[in-house]
């Protein structure tokens, strides 16, 4: 028995400015702090407010996770970060 | 009916509406209309610099020294990429910084221009926020909205992307106390349960430990009063990291000096020891922590940061608290005193009398020499002749960087400049620039290394040419001494690339620049050479040899936990650096 945090896979919904670049400042973060991607979906969901939803599957320990939302939330252009996996 | 204003003319009113009153830059095709704006007023200064990168640092000694946003100017291409290691550093130590970059025309973007540089793409990472203004009415907008993103909160670095012909271009301008940000708003206020846990279990403490960071800096002087309020209160130790020094008067006794790699010894132990850690404004950075496994084992841990993403990144904390550090401690304070809390008196007394026991070890002795300057000896009488005035220090990275951290005393905050995060050598010198142009009055010294001083020498012509009265104090030792010393204790004394063997001579360096240049070279030219250097009006070099074979301690190496420091040369580590402790940083 391995005694290694368990890694979990989490689909996490980031509600976004529709501004140029907000889609490289999160996927940037990912790479940059050697997060994993494993499916991503982008969509405009209020044209009026320009609003758009970034929705990312991503795997790690808890505490990866808990940093993973932290750091998107910290983005500027971000307004909501939400785990739908709770 | 709002002002109609040239783009160029609304940059400059959003930098005085902000309160600039100098900025730091370099002109170029795609920025002239910016300079020329900048030549018909007189209310923001420009300071010339050498090169972009040397901007950045001077902005960022400002910034440090006064609490205030430094401001860069740098035109497009070239100019723009020159400051991305400024601004990595200003987002790795939280410096707020605004740097506006000029940018070819919209229609041209894309179209691999003469100096076109993908900035904002280059920048991303390395700053805290970033724009591109691609119309002149979002202009005013985007100016103060860059001001509010780099001070508030965690501080950082923003750039503002700004294409020519957005310069040229007319539009409306706003004031800055129109904006709301629509999605960034930085938790000032702690949340009231959190404080009041972490203040239950500072008062349930057996060896309490304050742990505090640049954050107790960055949030003012309000914050550094209030930390010496609660230490004193509560009679518990504090350290404080390389980028809080000045956060807790060195002066009282409470104080236990830097924590860390080359920090004090009772420091280290007191971390490593502790059963209560309270960290405020600090990040759990490696160059703290050492080997996480064994990073102060048997503690509870309380967290203060204003930024959510410092907590649980390194070490998993057992209160958090989110807030601004002045909010937080001023809550802190108030209920310590509602509720009458007072730490155990006879817990407390053995916890000191243990720590009285690392203290004696005197972790900063070192051999002194007749014959040859010891570099300590260096930093240690330049910080006694310049103890009682009013002094700011900066440096540049290496072991003169930790000697200045360990040897000099800070009482207040923001007298002490380096580059701690991303440990960038050539900082020193430009950022004095830019203390000295906040403080003209005031004594600034660069405690240097003769390595990293190379890395930026071209801006000594700048501080000739603004009458700069810098003083850099040169510990000369022909190696990049922090690299030698690791290949020393880690790859066999194998001294690959870390000498150098064709150094200038600093003393006709200084005369070309029209600097004064001063050279020791014997212990007792030591404190000669320092009194001239403070009594010469004008930019001096200080040039002192030193012993190249001196090594800095207190160590803890690599890999290794805080109880297995090294005190000195004769002592050797505990066991070999581990092969996990070879391949950190």
């Amino acid at each position: 028995m391995s005694d290694a945090p368990q890694i979990n896979r989490h689909t996490i919904a980031v509600l976004v400015d529709n501004e140029a670049g907000v889609l490289a400042r999160v996927i940037g973060l990912f790479s940059g702090r050697g997060y994993n991607i494993e499916s991503l979906t982008v969509a405009e969901v209020d044209p009026k407010q320009k609003l758009s939803r970034i929705t990312v599957v991503t795997s790690g320990t808890a505490m990866i996770i808990e940093q993973i939302k932290a750091q998107l939330e910290r983005l500027v252009p971000v307004h909501r970060v939400r785990d739908l996996t709770k | 009916m709002t002002q109609r204003l040239s783009g160029s003319e609304i940059v400059l009113k959003a930098l005085t509406d902000q309160g600039v009153d100098v900025i730091f830059g370099y002109p170029g095709g795609a920025v002239l209309p910016l300079y020329d704006a900048i030549f018909k007023q007189n209310a923001v200064r420009h300071v010339l610099v050498r090169q972009e990168g040397g901007a950045v640092h001077m902005a960022e000694g400002y910034a440090r020294s006064t609490g205030k946003v430094g401001v860069v100017l740098v035109t497009s291409g070239p100019g723009a990429t020159n400051t991305v290691t400024g601004l990595t550093d200003a987002l790795m130590d939280s410096i707020p910084v605004v740097c506006l970059t000029g940018q070819v025309p919209t229609h041209l973007i894309g179209n691999d221009a003469f100096q076109e540089a993908d900035t904002t793409g280059i920048t991303r990472p390395c700053t805290k926020h970033n724009y591109l203004v691609r119309d002149v009415n979002d202009l005013a907008r985007v100016m103060h909205e860059a001001f509010y993103v780099a001070r508030s909160g965690r501080p950082g670095p923003v750039v503002v992307d700004l294409p020519k012909d957005v310069l040229f271009a007319e539009g409306g301008y706003v004031g800055p106390q129109t904006l709301e940000h629509k999605t960034y708003r930085p938790q000032l206020k702690g949340d009231p349960r959190a404080i009041e846990r972490a203040v239950e279990l500072i008062a349930k403490a057996k060896r309490p430990l304050f742990y505090c960071g640049g954050g107790l800096v960055n949030s003012g002087p309000r914050a550094a009063e209030l930390l010496t309020r609660f230490v004193h209160v509560t009679g518990a130790p504090i350290t404080l990291t390389l980028m809080g020094l000045g956060a807790y008067p060195a002066s009282d006794k409470q104080f236990l000096g830097m924590v860390g790699m080359h920090g004090m010894y009772e420091s280290n132990m007191a971390m490593h020891d502790c059963d209560v850690m309270i960290n405020i404004g600090a990040r759990f950075d490696d160059r703290v922590t050492g080997k996480l496994s064994a990073f102060a084992p048997n503690s509870k841990k309380i967290h203060v940061d204003i930024d959510p993403s410092s907590i649980n990144k390194n070490v998993a904390v057992d209160v958090p608290v989110v807030g601004d550090a002045a909010n937080v401690l001023e809550e802190m304070i108030r209920i310590w005193k509602d509720r009458k809390y007072a730490l155990d008196v006879k817990a407390l007394d053995a916890w000191w009398k243990k720590i009285e026991t690392w203290r004696a070890r005197n972790c900063l002795s070192f051999k002194d020499s007749d014959t040859i300057i010891k570099p300590q000896y260096a930093i240690r009488r330049l910080y006694e002749a310049t103890k009682d005035k009013d002094v700011y220090i900066t440096t540049e990275v290496g072991q003169h960087q930790m000697w200045a951290a360990q040897f000099f005393k800070f009482e207040k905050p923001n007298r002490w400049m380096t580059s701690g995060g991303l440990g960038t050598m050539g900082y020193g010198l430009p950022a004095a620039i830019g203390v000295q142009m906040a403080h003209p009055k005031s004594l600034v010294i660069d405690v240097a290394g003769e390595a990293s001083f190379l890395m930026n020498i071209q801006e000594l012509s700048t501080a000739v040419q603004y009458r700069l009265p810098i003083k850099a104090f040169i510990v000369n030792n022909q190696y990049m001494g922090m690299v030698r010393q690791w290949q020393e204790l880690l790859h066999g004394g194998r001294y690959a690339e870390s000498y150098t063997a064709s150094l200038p001579d600093f003393v006709k360096l200084a005369e070309a620049y029209g600097l004064t240049g001063l050279r020791a070279t014997k212990p007792n030219e030591v404190d000669g050479v320092i009194e001239k250097m403070l009594s010469t009006p004008g930019p001096v070099i200080a040039d002192i040899v030193v012993d190249q074979t001196e090594n800095c301690f207190p160590m803890i190496p690599s890999g290794a936990a805080h109880n297995e420091m090294i005190l000195g040369p004769e002592e050797k580590a505990a066991q070999p650096v581990s092969e996990e402790g070879m391949v950190l940083v």
